[in-house]
């Protein structure tokens, strides 16, 4: 069995969650307080998604053993959410500093008055930052972010 | 309540205009084109059309195109033009619009016009009817309702109301004739009707012989009502509340399960409550909560309590592998990782105790229970997932 690991990580359950339930028809699994799917491509092949919350710090060393592991590891970037938004630089930051693991920004793109322009320029100035527009409603939006992930 | 339906292609417009004037007595609907007003009104007749489309001509070639329905045609309109268009009214006035104002408009002129537009409404919509009554549905339920008009053989539409839905009876002679809430057969509409413990209704009596189209005399309506509350009553007692939000079990196998259940199930995937489910498919109550029910009974549905401290099978037979076995380990040491200095001194005393743990050349944390990416071929998941 060929396994791939994926973290996802985001401040609200639902919304890291979706890019998997848009993929995979199984049900969510926990692991003692972990919340995790599984995406079965065939026989030999499966990805695991990690939801991994920004909120719980007594989780973070979950971090430490998932990501260097990891292909790539997603973060959900939502503009409608102006008190995420310095909370998920610090993770970029955070990220970039602890790991080599590739990290992928997939924004959820809002109709608010929000800097998005200056926010965006702030991503992407260090050049190895991967940008992405996820659409929760379309589950093609999902797969190109996940094909975008594995495509090292 | 009176539902009233804006029109425009602003969206902020309406917000504007939702946020300012929809109370407990009025509520807004929002189309952006004529084809999304169309379907709005398919579902639910407003009371009134509110058109805000600055242009005179404009106004008048989206309420044309719309009232090709002549069922359209008897909803009250009230137009906003801007007052460059002012002088053009004239076409409007002549395809019957109820009331036009000038824009721009203050917020309070605008919230008395409005005022104004809704109790004439009202008056016109009482004068077109002969005689009703109307009340709530916590002081006469819906079987209160069908003996009373049954007992004063009365001959009408009996209407009720709940939050933004609407359900119809039609009555002749105290008989009841036809029933209609959304898509569902008359019989089950009665049925889905008859469990609304609040809400409004209101009875028009009308001297129009409506077709009879259920079949059942009231005498079996009434017992199967009865029988059928009853029923819900016991097996909703037995389920989870109906508002809690329930997860598909992590060991539910949804690749072996026929079709219909297949389709049910699938609408608790990532979490949904059984008021939703009740109210998401064409069938009656009953035979919607027999699926859940076995769901909870095989403990395909669980709440997310249940789910959280739920450990599948597979999770105990593979506790003393793999990934299990490393997050195991690591969850046994939580309570050490409050702030930097704790979690340098954890990360310490985990490196005393983990004797697998080696570093690579960057100085990273690796863990050799994990499953290594570079032994993984991307090319063959590339390909899958391409397929998905």
């Amino acid at each position: 069995m060929n396994i791939l690991e994926i973290p996802v990580i985001g401040k609200h359950q639902s919304e890291t969650e979706k890019i998997y339930t848009l993929l995979s028809e199984q049900p969510l699994r926990n692991f003692e307080g972990l919340d995790f799917g599984l995406l079965n491509l065939d026989e030999d092949l499966s990805v695991y998604f990690y939801f991994l919350n920004q909120e719980n710090e007594n989780y973070l060393y979950l971090w430490d053993i998932i990501i260097p592991h990891a292909v790539g590891c997603i973060l959900i970037f939502d503009w409608g959410d102006p008190q995420s938004i310095e909370r998920n630089l610090k993770t970029i930051e955070y990220l970039e500093n602890n790991f080599s693991t590739p990290v992928h920004i997939c924004t959820i793109p809002s109709e608010s008055d929000l800097p998005e322009s200056f926010i965006k320029e702030e991503l992407e100035r260090i050049g190895e930052r991967r940008l992405y527009t996820f659409d929760p409603t379309k589950k093609e939006s999902a797969k190109n972010i996940l094909l975008q992930v594995i495509d090292i | 309540m009176v539902e009233g339906l804006v029109i425009t292609k602003e969206k902020s417009l309406f917000e504007e205009f939702n946020i300012n004037f929809s109370s407990e007595r009025n509520n807004f609907e929002y189309a952006d084109s004529v084809d999304s007003a169309r379907e709005i009104i398919g579902l639910e007749i407003p009371d009134f059309l509110v058109i805000i489309e600055k242009g005179a001509k404009k106004t008048h070639d989206l309420l044309t195109d719309l009232f090709e329905n002549n069922e359209i045609n008897k909803i009250p309109v009230l137009c906003y033009i801007s007052s460059d268009e002012w002088s053009q009214r004239d076409i409007l006035w002549k395809i019957n619009v109820n009331d036009i104002i000038q824009l721009p408009i203050s917020k309070e002129e605008l919230h008395f016009q409005l005022e104004r537009f809704i109790s004439d409404i009202s008056e016109i919509t009482f004068d077109q009817t002969e005689a009703g009554m109307h009340g709530k549905l916590e002081d006469y339920n819906l079987l209160d309702l069908i003996q009373t008009l049954e007992a004063n053989k009365k001959t009408g539409i009996l209407a009720l109301y709940r939050y933004r839905e609407e359900g119809k009876i039609w009555f002749h002679k105290g008989n009841i004739q036809d029933a209609k809430y959304k898509t569902f057969k008359p019989l089950i509409a009665i049925l889905k009707l008859v469990s609304w413990m609040d809400g409004d209704f209101s009875i028009t009596f009308v001297d129009e012989e409506y077709a009879k189209i259920i079949e059942e005399d009231n005498k079996q309506i009434l017992l199967d009502a009865i029988q059928y509350i009853d029923q819900r009553h016991k097996i909703l007692d037995s389920l989870p509340d109906r508002n809690e939000t329930l997860l598909i079990s992590p060991e539910a196998d949804m690749d072996r399960m026929d079709d219909k259940a297949f389709t049910y199930l699938r609408f608790f995937h990532g979490g949904n409550t059984i008021s939703a489910y009740l109210e998401s498919f064409d069938q009656d109550d009953l035979t919607l909560l027999g699926e859940i029910r076995k769901f909870v009974d095989e403990k395909l549905l669980m709440t997310r309590q249940e789910f959280d401290s739920h450990k599948t099978e597979q999770e105990l037979q593979a506790e003393g592998a793999g990934i299990k076995k490393a997050f195991k380990r690591f969850f046994t040491r939580k309570d050490n990782v409050d702030g930097d200095a704790e979690k340098k001194k954890s990360a310490q005393k985990a490196k005393d105790l983990d004797e697998d743990e080696i570093l690579n050349e960057t100085g990273l944390k690796k863990f050799d229970i994990l499953f290594e990416k570079e032994s993984l071929d991307l090319k063959k998941f590339k390909d899958k997932i391409e397929k998905l």
